[in-house]
């Protein structure tokens, strides 16, 4: 403790709060800005013993600098009562004890200045939780790594989940559209195909999935109804018949490379 | 070719989940081998889009929350009569003007309306990685009845 009795009367009270903040993980841009008001309250009284009764005195609301505080949210209440029945030299020394708490709790630091009761200790492991998982999704969904703002950041997940889910629709109404071709029946293919692909598409559909739908789609229709059908369903008897785990089809090495391309070799774990 | 196979032969769920997708697709033609009218087209689609689903979500298992609702979307389904609801998997249709994002994120992942914000993310995440094989596969699906 006299060390940092010392630190904290020879050094300006800013630089303590950077020596804290480099212990703790910052937290991301998010959320940051929330704490930043906070951090600065009671940091210009000269005198270190004033400063700490100050500390003391507004209870456990403010952390003391250059201590790590790592605290179980449910046994906060009562350690909260055992500090302030002890004295000031006690609850220093008891703040050194506090540091190794057993392993198993969720580990919550407050930097200085942060409030300290239980709710605001959750509520921090929450939005860091939820930080955590917004970085996560962003890693996830292209072109959401620039995008500052988690408002922005949660629409273009929505748009990139709406989007998935209707490639899925416009995926299925080209396999539907295959599986009559492939018996031969050919008449009004597109126009029907179209329409059902319509009523199954739900909410707004991006544009450019829109427009790629019709022209695939005939263009798929056309080049498909000249090719031999029963060469596919040769192909798709011998994939669903070899089912002891060998799902592959007898292609050619241009069709492999084919669905290498669109990503079956790249075998990432969910 | 033969370190092709090698790849198809892992376990991997993207490829449980291709097969799986094959052999309800398979099914499905068995069952109807030929149509003609839109009606029936429509009703393939359906049964298609099902098969998507229930592929991607048995292939997960009951773990995540999203697979067991679409699990359960479908058992109950199959159990009242095959007649399909106006609500499709996945997606509702519903105006979403007046929700908050959360809302709406949680209406498009299904089983979403009981999670909480942090929760939700989490099934996001998964779900979105499940989803996106899934739109690979049936690509290559269709791509290898494109060109041959």
């Amino acid at each position: 403790m006299a060390a940092f009795s010392q630190q904290s009367h020879h050094l300006h009270p800013h630089k303590n709060l950077r020596l804290d903040s480099t212990i703790v993980p910052s937290m991301s841009a998010v959320f940051d800005d929330e704490k930043k008001p906070t951090t600065s309250i009671s940091c210009f009284s000269d005198d270190p013993v004033k400063k700490i009764t100050h500390c003391s005195s507004m209870g456990a609301e403010l952390g003391a600098p250059g201590m790590v505080r790592k605290r179980k949210k449910a046994d906060f209440e009562e350690e909260r009562d055992v500090e302030e029945k002890k004295g000031k030299a006690e609850k220093k020394r008891k703040k050194k004890v506090v540091k190794e708490v057993p392993s198993g709790f969720v580990h919550v630091r407050a930097r200085r200045g942060e409030a300290t009761d239980s709710h605001s200790l959750a509520e921090r492991a929450r939005r860091e939780k939820i930080s955590e998982r917004m970085k996560f999704l962003q890693s996830l969904v292209p072109g959401c790594d620039k995008i500052i703002g988690k408002t922005l950041v949660l629409d273009e997940i929505i748009n990139y989940v709406k989007s998935l889910q209707n490639q899925v629709e416009f995926l299925v109404g080209k396999l539907a559209s295959i599986s009559p071709m492939l018996i031969g029946h050919e008449a009004n293919l597109d126009s029907s195909t179209l329409q059902s692909e319509n009523l199954c598409s739900f909410g707004p559909p991006l544009p450019s999935l829109l427009a790629c739908n019709s022209t695939q789609l005939n263009s798929y229709a056309e080049t498909s109804l000249t090719s031999s059908f029963s060469l596919q369903q040769d192909h798709l008897s011998s994939v669903v018949s070899q089912n002891d785990g060998i799902i592959l089809w007898d292609m050619d090495d241009q069709e492999q490379s084919l669905l290498d391309q669109y990503g079956f070799s790249n075998r990432y774990s969910f | 070719m033969t370190s092709n196979r090698v790849f198809f032969n892992t376990s991997s769920r993207k490829a449980r989940c291709a097969r799986r997708f094959l052999q309800s697709l398979l099914r499905i033609r068995q069952r109807r081998p030929g149509s003609l009218s839109s009606e029936e087209v429509r009703q393939r689609s359906r049964r298609i889009k099902m098969a998507a689903y229930s592929s991607m979500a048995c292939t997960v298992g009951s773990r995540r929350a999203w697979s067991r609702a679409i699990i359960f979307r479908l058992q109950s389904r199959a159990g009242r009569h095959g007649r399909m609801r106006r609500r499709c998997l996945g997606v509702k249709k519903k105006p979403s003007r007046e929700m908050s994002q959360a809302d709406r994120l949680r209406d498009l992942v299904p089983g979403g309306e009981a999670l909480d914000f942090c929760n939700l993310l989490e099934e996001t995440a998964h779900y979105i990685k499940c989803l996106s094989s899934q739109v690979e596969i049936m690509k290559s699906i269709a791509d290898i009845y494109c060109r041959s």
